[in-house]
């Protein structure tokens, strides 16, 4: 055997094994990598919701059938938002775990929460586009297009919907 | 046609009602969509692919609720309600409806 054939050989079995080892480890990676880029994303969401709802302060938003009462309004409009937001790989694997134990799904639930005041916001920046002031009669309303398949935990689907009241003026 | 989901509209007064509409449209995902969405599903976020057919959805019912009620010779439509079921998996229908009035 000469060195040359050796050498070959080596480099062979090497790339074996780190095949190998990538392969049984590209679950937990893909965990992980899920986990952290999922955690950054859902804090810079939290961030941008809570930068864009600051910006809509004294803005009215109810769930009351009549505008409020003691307010002028002129006119009112359909206005509507929608939002769909996927699960982490990581939230989805913690989430499998939970079920065999019970309890709260907090992640799950911060999830529900994002998508619910990403809805809003949408509804009421499209109301803010119209002119109005307040938006009555909001309703939240959950679908199921996409993402949630055969029960499996992937995400969650929400559309808000309510009138837009746009003052009278002068 | 104005459309509220309030049972009066601020500014205008109902003078006759028409009736019940609605409309109503049954949409699914498609492969392509799919795929992005397992991708997605990794890191998670947004879903832009199914915000956008959830919105091309509420308009197709919307635009059906409104064209009754065009045909029954309306100009407005209150107390609009919007309402989804799962028909199957992978696909979701979008309802939407009201009552037709004339305003003034």
């Amino acid at each position: 055997m000469d060195p040359q054939n050796d050498a070959l050989s080596l480099l062979a079995g090497l790339a074996v094994v780190i095949f190998g080892l990538l392969a049984f480890l590209a679950p937990f990676l893909i965990l992980l990598i899920g986990g952290l880029v999922g955690a950054a994303r859902e804090k810079s969401h939290f961030e941008d919701l809570a930068r864009r709802e600051s910006a809509l302060a004294g803005f009215l938003i109810t769930d009351l059938k009549t505008p409020p009462p003691g307010l002028d309004f002129a006119a009112g409009a359909l206005v509507s938002g929608s939002v769909v937001i996927a699960s982490d790989h990581f939230k989805t694997f913690c989430a499998k775990w939970r079920k065999i134990f019970g309890g709260e799904f907090h992640s799950l639930a911060r999830m529900q929460e994002r998508a619910r005041r990403e809805a809003v916001l949408r509804m009421v920046e499209e109301a803010r586009r119209l002119g109005a002031t307040s938006v009555c009669n909001v309703r939240i309303e959950a679908s199921s297009i996409g993402a949630r398949q055969d029960g499996k935990v992937s995400g969650c689907e929400l559309m808000a919907y309510g009138t837009a009241l746009i003052p009278a003026r002068g | 046609m104005i459309l509220v989901n309030t049972e009066t509209i601020p500014g205008r007064t109902i003078q006759e009602v028409r009736g019940l509409v609605q409309g109503n449209t049954v949409r699914a995902k498609h492969v392509g969509r799919d795929i992005m969405a397992g991708l997605k599903n990794i890191v998670g976020g947004e879903l832009r692919g199914y915000t956008e057919l959830l919105t091309e959805a509420r308009q197709e019912a919307v635009s059906r609720m409104v064209a009754q009620a065009q045909s029954l010779g309306a100009n407005a439509v209150v107390n609009v309600r919007f309402s989804t079921s799962s028909v199957t998996a992978g696909a979701a229908e979008l309802y939407a409806y009201g009552t037709a009035v004339v305003v003034a």
